[in-house]
């Protein structure tokens, strides 16, 4: 289990709980429950890496504690 | 800014519902953690291999140190060895070559071991098995029971190889049948074709062929059938037996072979080693058989009684050798070649002889004369001529300086010596002749000694009779010249006085300058002007205060109104002014200010225009001159003190004083200043 920080700098700030092996579509969903948002709308960005929904967290190498950029579109 | 979170049940909740697999929350069990302790696991195992590799060679190194030291044990070379006599040449030879012998055995033995083994292993290999199917060139009933035939390979072709594989023979045996043939076939030469009597059919007991003579040559081939080793075996028994060669087969040793043993055990080897290396040391024996001493040489032994030459000498007792009677040490001669000697002696007496013969009459006169011209010489020194000294080298070198300095100086000395009178000044053309007189027989006298430097002598007393005049003209009672040649400076320490006539004498100070001149009468005038100054001054103030008194006079008169007195103070004081004034006029109507404007550097030097303008220009501009320019305003500085410092009565090599002391060793009031043999000019 890790905990990724995901900020959109605009208010919220969503600490999650997943496994390394979830995509990232599985941390959009979990990021979408605990803000309220549909996860469809959900952009997850680092620098100007867009992540990809059928992409494990392992694969992009995202470890614990690892700030991702949340966005929406 | 509040964070949003979930508690891990939560979120498994939240998962539930989204149809996700809960959260692992087990311990890690990651691929790090994995990679991690197989790394570690790891470096451990390299570790340990590293650690057990070092323990290795540690003991691989210590057991070579070991196997070392067993090597480098015993004895060095260096080191004594184990026998007490070491010093001993002949005990060591003969271990050495003991050594050497015992060595050379055991290789050979060796050798021979190796040989021995091969054979062995070549015998063991090789029976009368590997002998079958081989064809054999003779006739079964050509070898004889129990006899030993060496047979080899038959020479042939390829082709006749290929067609009727190898062959063995025996060269002997052929090399017999071939001579029977070959005896036969003369025989059948040598007779006759026909014969009358069918002979041959009784003697040989074969039918004759038809034309038999020529049978021969096929009949080479025809006699020998031979048979094959291996098929023929159980016939063949006998004979392989005798191929085999072993005289085991027969069991005991006959007496024959007996014999022949003991004929192979005395028998002596004819063969000798051709190249037998010269050795360092021969013992007795061996060297009486290598060389071949002359009796002299023993006689000429030396005496040193080596443990070798004990040695030979008992040997020598042993063998009934008369031992060498003590010899005389004086007869002795301690030379080891006497042939060598002999011809060294020789060659010597020869190279004394053509010595001695070369020093003919002739040789003898011309030393003699040699001899003579080197006495001349030496008496020619003797008595005058060139000699060549320090003395004469450094006075030569003067002459050249000083000739046309020093003659100046000459005519007033002259004048001083021969006329002593003293000049004055009211007749000056009267001494001048007499000068002009004694100069001309002075310069005379010296043409008869100098001789060919006439016209130079002359001119230069005629230069320095020109000289002489001028001095005469400026100041009659002037110095004669000759004595400021090595005058004493006056020292500063004396006084003023003294001061002034060295700075004089240095030419640092001119007199009689004509600036300096207009400048003391400048100033005498200042100080005239200074005092009549001063006197109108002390005249006014008496007639000031005699003005005063009358005034106060006048007050205490009592006619005298105050009306009048102001008028009159007023009058006074008016006309007080226009005498002061006037007074004032008059007095700056000659007034002549000394004024000289004098530009001093920071060390002190006094400028001239030209330097006084620069040093205000640099002020101005604030920039100075460059490095080189000033280092050589520096040095003509340094230049000028150093002029002024030295000696102003000699040269800096201090020549002058270095002549008074040459007059003073050679007791004369003259130098002569000679250049060779001719001699230049002379001063006091």
């Amino acid at each position: 289990m890790i905990e990724v920080i995901c900020n959109d700098r605009l208010g919220k700030k969503v600490r999650v709980k997943c496994n390394e092996n979830d995509t990232v579509g599985d941390l959009k969903k979990l990021v979408g429950a605990q803000t309220g948002t549909n996860w469809e709308k959900i952009v997850l960005k680092k620098w100007y890496t867009i992540y990809k929904d059928h992409i494990t967290l392992d694969d992009y190498e995202i470890h614990d504690g690892m700030n991702i950029e949340l966005y929406y579109n | 800014m509040s964070e949003i979170s979930a508690s891990i049940e939560e979120t498994n909740r939240i998962r539930l519902s989204l149809g996700l697999k809960p959260l692992n929350v087990s311990p890690e069990t990651s691929s790090a953690q994995i990679a991690e302790d197989n790394m570690k696991r790891h470096r451990e195992d390299e570790a340990k291999k590293a650690h057990e590799d070092k323990v290795k060679s540690r003991i691989a190194k210590s057991k070579n140190k070991l196997e070392l030291n067993k090597t480098m044990s015993g004895k060095g070379l260096g080191e004594a060895s184990d026998d007490d006599d070491d010093g001993d040449l002949y005990k060591w030879t003969m271990k050495s070559r003991k050594k050497e012998k015992e060595r050379q055995a055991a290789a050979a033995a060796k050798r021979e071991k190796e040989l021995q083994e091969l054979d062995d292993a070549y015998q063991a290999e090789y029976d009368e098995d590997q002998l079958a199917g081989l064809r054999v060139g003779h006739d079964m009933s050509d070898f004889a029971e129990g006899e030993e035939r060496i047979l080899t390979l038959k020479d042939s072709t390829i082709l006749e190889n290929e067609e009727e594989g190898d062959e063995l023979i025996n060269i002997q045996m052929t090399e017999q049948q071939r001579l029977e043939k070959n005896l036969e076939n003369k025989k059948k030469k040598n007779r006759p074709v026909y014969s009358a009597y069918d002979d041959d059919e009784f003697t040989s007991g074969k039918k004759k062929n038809l034309l038999s003579q020529y049978d021969e040559v096929l009949g080479t081939e025809q006699g020998n059938d031979g048979f094959v080793i291996g098929k023929a075996r159980k016939v063949n028994r006998g004979g392989a037996g005798g191929l085999a060669g072993s005289s085991s087969d027969n069991g005991g040793l006959t007496a024959k072979e007996i014999m022949n043993q003991k004929l192979k055990e005395s028998a002596i080897a004819l063969t000798y080693n051709k190249t037998q290396q010269a050795q360092d040391y021969y013992t007795k024996d061996e060297a009486e058989i290598t060389f071949k001493k002359s009796k002299k040489k023993k006689k000429s032994r030396s005496r040193k009684a080596d443990n070798w030459d004990e040695e030979g000498d008992q040997e020598g007792d042993a063998m009934g050798v008369e031992k060498p009677e003590p010899v005389d040490i004086s007869e002795l001669n301690f030379v080891d070649d006497e042939d060598l000697q002999a011809s060294l002696a020789k060659a010597r007496r020869l190279a004394t002889k053509k010595t001695i013969k070369k020093l003919t009459p002739e040789q003898i006169a011309k030393n003699l004369a040699e001899s003579k011209a080197m006495e001349v010489e030496e008496d020619l020194s003797e008595r005058g001529g060139l000699v060549i000294s320090d003395v004469s080298e450094f006075v030569s070198n003067l002459a050249s300086s000083s000739a046309v300095h020093a003659t100046p100086a000459r005519p007033t000395q002259a004048t001083r010596e021969d006329s002593p009178e003293p000049v004055s000044t009211s007749s000056p053309t009267a001494t001048e002749k007499a000068q002009e007189d004694t100069v001309m027989e002075d310069t005379k006298e010296e043409e008869e000694e100098v001789g060919n430097f006439r016209s130079r002598t002359r001119a230069e007393s005629e230069e320095a009779e020109d000289i002489a005049m001028k001095e005469s003209n400026e100041s009659a009672q002037a110095e004669p010249v000759c004595e400021a040649v090595l005058a004493e400076e006056p020292l500063v320490s004396r006084g003023l006085g003294s001061t002034l006539a060295l700075l004089k004498q240095k030419g640092a100070f001119e007199m009689g300058n004509a600036e300096q001149a207009e400048r003391s009468k400048i100033q005498s005038e200042r100080a005239k002007w200074l005092a009549d100054a001063r006197l109108r001054e002390a005249r006014l103030a008496k007639e000031m205060a005699q003005a005063k008194a009358r005034d106060k006079e006048k007050v205490r008169d009592k006619n005298y109104s105050i009306r009048d007195r102001d008028r009159d103070r007023e009058y006074e004081n008016q006309r007080r002014e226009q005498q002061l004034l006037d007074e004032r006029e008059a007095r700056m109507k000659n007034y002549q200010p000394d004024i000289k404007l004098e530009y001093i550097d920071d060390s002190g030097n006094r400028l001239n225009t030209k330097e006084a303008f620069r040093q205000l220009s640099h002020a101005f501009h604030g920039k100075t001159s460059g490095k080189m320019k000033t280092e050589k305003r520096m040095k003509k500085l340094e230049d000028e003190k150093r002029l002024m410092s030295m000696s102003s009565t000699d040269t800096p090599l201090g020549m002058a004083s270095a002549f008074q002391e040459r007059q003073k060793a050679a007791g004369s009031a003259h130098i002569v200043l000679a250049v060779g043999n001719r001699k230049y000019v002379s001063i006091c």
